[in-house]
């Protein structure tokens, strides 16, 4: 438990299409340890979104089991599913997915007013965050007017907000030129060391994947390979 | 946690939600003016009919006891033979034994006026006025419930003596006098003068739009003696002791008159009897009726705006389907969710709710301004309205609340 974050036993989800089954993910084993950079490659259909999805708590599994930081996530209830969302994981999307009607600040708040937490202080630390990725300027912008790497910046800035243990992040730059994606990776990496984050990243540009310190290849489901790129110990 | 910090947390959040809520709703004001503007008429039709409904009933009520209280009149002749005026002569009689015989033996009457009523032509002041002579008794104003406004009533011995004297009423006062005090003034009718001891208050358009206040009042005896030569009364008006006992009364006078007439069973009555309190009864019980009626009808349109705002939800989740993918995403429970979207609903249909009161309210003002209706808003139907309107808002919101917040995240965020 200690130094595991994500502890995956025979992860499996299949969806039902019409009479046909189609096995998204099937007996996925997989540990990751706390802290440090995960991608997971893989082409289309290989089931990386949905290992997100599921360790995400977004989805459930059909059969096998996933934990983070010991909650089983696949046995939890709504209840318990939402908070976790809330308070240990953060979410960044390929489509930002910001809420059209909220400035970038209240945006940034959205998890905090879900979280009961008083409005000055919410303020207060949704401010700091979007000046921590370089938005200090554009708080009250509302998503329509910022720009792709803009949209980004915040989505990250919100998925800090209640300081959470592991971010996810499905194809973040997908949307992005190279060189805004390229920044918005910095950033990323950035506060990993800097707030002792867990990051796993879905993605299919080999140079992103190339900065991570393991690398988890699927194919049809299943785990093809796991990659250490760094001199970090290799997992089990 | 102590409960009072619990409860704060609790109205905070509420507080957010609805400010969450509210903010979608402006977001597209068109749209929110539009389905609140069902619930909006539905409510002002309902106010107002039924403030129109009541007024009406008030109106006619105030009509019929204006009459007097616990009136019973018998009139000479049977129904079927017409009414006041029929004079067919025919055996059917109303003597003044008949009105002493009901004074003395039916025992809740309390007072009695032997009437002989006619019209003719009144003559003073260089003016002349065709108006309703009604011969009475001095009962006559205390059975009525008319006061005077100037002077006195004749007496029994005015009665006796068949007396030449009489109370006008304001309206033919008007008319042969104009501004002048007609108390003590001499009036011609029938070539013969009558003076004028005193004036009748207004009283008003009675029932079936006679006037009330067109009359001149003298001494029965005189009536029937020197102006109308009828042997017999024309009717007679009875006061009866409490509203309660109207209907016992008015079986016991039948039942007596009939003795008196020797009408043997099988003969129809020979007089007939308005009972005031039936009548009254009667029309209460319609416009009874046709409030709730026309409140029902208020009641439809209020579904029907009901339904459109249930409409209006179901598009407005399908179209924030991402949105509320979003919030799941986030960390927000399915509670979450419902609560927004039914305070949504809520919001549009308590707004459509208030405007709706106090347009029915202003409407019903205007109805009553413009005919002679005097509109009267009950408090009730108001609060019905808005616990109604509230209603709408919980049950019609309900479903497409549900629908939002047992939506898959996952579906959701890759909707476009």
């Amino acid at each position: 438990m200690n130094n595991f974050l994500i502890h995956a036993i025979k992860l499996t989800r299949h969806y039902r299409v019409g009479k046909t089954e189609v096995a998204a993910l099937s007996d996925v084993d997989l540990i990751v340890r706390r802290g440090g950079f995960t991608a997971l490659v893989g082409p289309s259909g290989s089931g990386k979104s949905t290992l997100l999805n599921l360790i995400g708590g977004l989805d459930r599994p059909s059969r096998g089991e996933v934990s983070v930081d010991g909650l089983s996530v696949g046995a939890a209830t709504e209840q318990q599913l939402a908070r976790y969302r809330r308070e240990r994981v953060g979410f960044i999307f390929q489509s930002f997915n910001l809420i059209p009607t909220f400035s970038a600040l209240e945006n940034v708040e959205s998890p905090m007013m879900l979280a009961e937490v008083p409005k000055r202080e919410r303020r207060v630390r949704a401010a700091s965050l979007l000046e921590s990725v370089g938005l200090a300027q554009r708080t009250q912008h509302k998503p329509n007017e910022l720009s792709g790497g803009e949209k980004q910046r915040v989505a990250i800035a919100r998925a800090l907000a209640n300081r959470p243990l592991l971010l996810l992040a499905d194809e973040p730059t997908g949307n992005l030129d190279s060189k805004t994606g390229a920044a918005v990776l910095e950033l990323l990496c950035q506060l990993l060391k800097a707030q002792g984050l867990t990051l796993i990243m879905v993605t299919h540009d080999p140079e992103i994947a190339a900065r991570a310190d393991h690398i988890i290849h699927l194919r049809d489901g299943a785990i093809q390979k796991i990659e250490a790129t760094r001199k970090t110990e290799a997992p089990p | 946690m102590n409960p009072l910090d619990y409860l704060r947390t609790l109205l905070r959040q509420f507080l957010l939600t609805a400010m969450i809520a509210l903010r979608a709703l402006r977001r597209n004001k068109l749209r929110s003016s539009l389905t609140a503007l069902g619930i909006i008429i539905g409510v002002a039709s309902v106010v107002a009919m039924v403030a129109l409904g009541n007024g009406a009933q008030a109106r006619i009520e105030s009509q019929i006891s204006a009459l007097g209280q616990n009136l019973l009149t018998i009139f000479a002749g049977s129904r079927r033979a017409g009414g006041v005026n029929s004079g067919l002569g025919s055996a059917s009689a109303l003597t003044l034994e008949d009105a002493d015989a009901i004074r003395r033996e039916v025992p809740d009457v309390v007072a009695v006026s032997p009437e002989d009523t006619t019209s003719a032509q009144a003559i003073a002041n260089g003016r002349n006025w065709s108006t309703t002579i009604a011969g009475e008794a001095p009962e006559y104003l205390e059975i009525t419930d008319w006061k005077l406004a100037d002077g006195s009533m004749f007496t029994a011995r005015d009665v006796r003596s068949a007396a030449k004297v009489a109370i006008i009423g304001s309206e033919t006062a008007h008319e042969l006098f104009g501004p002048l005090n007609p108390v003590g003034q001499t009036v011609r009718v029938k070539n013969m003068p009558f003076v004028i001891i005193g004036l009748l208050e207004s009283k008003g358009t009675g029932m079936g739009g006679m006037n009330q206040d067109d009359r001149i009042i003298v001494p029965f005896t005189t009536a029937m003696r020197l102006l109308t030569g009828d042997k017999y009364l024309r009717s007679v008006s009875v006061q009866i002791s409490g509203a309660d006992r109207m209907d016992a009364a008015e079986q016991q006078i039948t039942s007596l008159l009939r003795q008196r007439h020797r009408l043997t069973a099988g003969r129809d009555n020979d007089f007939s009897i308005f009972n005031q309190k039936q009548i009254a009864d009667t029309v209460s019980s319609v416009t009874t009726i046709i409030t709730l009626l026309l409140g029902a009808i208020g009641g439809i349109s209020l579904l029907v705006g009901g339904i459109g705002i249930m409409n209006i939800m179901l598009v407005s989740v399908t179209e924030r389907t991402r949105e509320i993918g979003i919030r799941i995403a986030v960390g927000a429970q399915p509670a979450d969710i419902l609560l927004q979207f039914l305070i949504e609903a809520i919001t549009l249909s308590l707004l459509g709710g208030t405007i709706g009161v106090l347009l029915g309210v202003g409407a019903s003002q205007l109805v009553g301004r413009l005919t002679s209706f005097v509109p009267i808003v009950s408090t009730g139907s108001i609060l019905l309205a808005f616990g109604v309107s509230c209603a709408v808002g919980v049950f019609f919101g309900f479903y497409p609340a549900r629908k939002a917040a047992l939506l898959n995240p996952i579906d959701a965020l890759r909707y476009e």
